[in-house]
């Protein structure tokens, strides 16, 4: 049963109109977008389409990492001041996005709708991301790597209570955020929820080397500039049901520069030491990598201005099913070994 | 490993009931009425001057 009408949620979402939707058939994506990769996921919004808020978001560690009742609560609480001040003339929204159907992803309608299947909320991602690499415009950093962690630049949030800082590390505690500061725009744009903020943060250009954070400190707006430190943007992909991802099934990661120093391999080149073999390497015939093994090349190249592993390089720069010729040190030895990659067709 | 995993899906499935992802069908619902028709939704925000509160879940 949803919460009882006279709980704190029941409470707050008496005053709102309440839509489940379940298929995304007829939805506008365009109004609705969102990280697809999110089973569950909230918008507020008024009679107008414009949206005040939106509740979700995940992690690659979990789907739950950042829903909380009492967080739900605080957003709900949030848009209905919002409303208010949208009926009293007092808020300016932004234009409604333009509307996108589902159906005008020509994949989608091939295969999902001309087998009348649902049209899950992962297909119209992935679906994109096909279409987009077919046509040559795909940009894996922005639109396979979606959803970047805000614990990468330091974050750490006190989740019940929405977007209060709980720790604060790495490259947003060198630009002075503390604990207890509430975050409140990215690059000048509000945010209200963790939602907010994991969108806002995806929307970042991949090449950015800083953004602005503005944080509540004590009733006073605070501005800080965050140096965003080397593929801020990489999160594990694991989770997600992806085809764009060419699968290695193998895990590595970087090797040390006095470790590239010691094998004579170039120290900004992105040799990687294999961590991890999964079995479906046997069951695909993907490679003989072995755990220990350090991979220096891939087709011959073995430098690359984004990637810092050669699976990261595999990830961004090949498609899924294509082959490639690794150059591996294996006990000293250097040797070479074929790889293929493989795509996911998760209910597709 | 697998055990921490499903302590996560245990809480995730607590978490979901409690929010309504679990939940049966809006008729049947002690709680909070849901509408499955956003259209119609739109259409009684308008009427009532209420926001809307819009769920999206499926398969991620």
């Amino acid at each position: 049963m949803l919460s009882p009408l006279d709980s704190p949620v029941g409470k707050l979402l008496s005053q709102y109109v309440c839509v489940r939707i379940t298929r995304l058939d007829d939805s506008d994506v365009g109004l609705f977008d969102r990280d697809w990769n999110n089973a569950i996921y909230f918008f507020a919004l008024n009679a107008d389409e414009q949206i005040y808020l939106r509740y979700g978001g995940r992690d690659s560690e979990s789907p739950d990492t950042y829903l909380d009742m009492n967080s739900l609560a605080v957003a709900l609480s949030q848009g209905l001041q919002m409303h208010e001040s949208w009926r009293a003339g007092e808020l300016k929204l932004p234009e409604r996005p333009k509307p996108f159907y589902p159906r005008e992803i020509p994949l989608l309608v091939q295969r999902t709708y001309a087998s009348h299947a649902c049209v899950e909320c992962h297909l119209i991602g992935d679906f994109q991301n096909i279409q987009r690499e077919r046509d040559g415009t795909l940009d894996k950093r922005s639109q396979l790597y979606r959803s970047p962690d805000i614990k990468t630049i330091g974050v750490e949030l006190d989740v019940p209570k929405g977007l209060v800082v709980k720790e604060a590390k790495g490259a947003v505690a060198s630009a002075g955020m503390r604990a207890g500061d509430r975050i409140t725009a990215l690059d000048g744009t509000s945010v209200w929820t963790f939602g907010d903020l994991q969108y806002r943060f995806d929307k970042v250009d991949r090449a950015a080397k800083q953004m602005k954070l503005t944080v509540d400190r004590a009733g006073s707006a605070v501005d800080l500039e965050v140096a965003l430190p080397e593929r801020w943007w990489w999160t594990d992909l694991r989770f997600r049901q992806s085809s764009v991802d060419p699968r290695t099934d193998f895990d590595d990661r970087p090797l040390s520069e006095a470790d590239k120093r010691r094998l004579g391999l170039k120290p900004d080149g992105f040799a990687s030491q294999v961590k991890y073999v999964s079995e479906l390497a046997h069951v695909f015939k993907s490679h003989d990598l072995h755990v220990g093994d350090i991979v220096v090349a891939v087709d011959g190249v073995d430098r690359d201005e984004d990637a810092n592993t050669a699976d990261l390089y595999i990830k961004l720069r090949k498609k899924g099913g294509d082959s490639v010729k690794l150059d591996v040190l294996r006990d000293g030895q250097r040797i070479q070994m074929p790889l293929t990659t493989h795509v996911l067709s998760f209910r597709k | 490993m697998k055990t921490t995993r499903m302590l996560r899906l245990g809480r995730y499935a607590v978490l979901a009931c409690a929010m309504g992802v679990l939940s049966k069908a809006p008729a049947e619902d002690q709680g909070v009425a849901w509408i499955g028709d956003y259209r119609e939704g739109l259409r009684q925000a308008k009427e009532t001057g209420k926001p809307l509160f819009v769920e999206f879940r499926c398969e991620a």
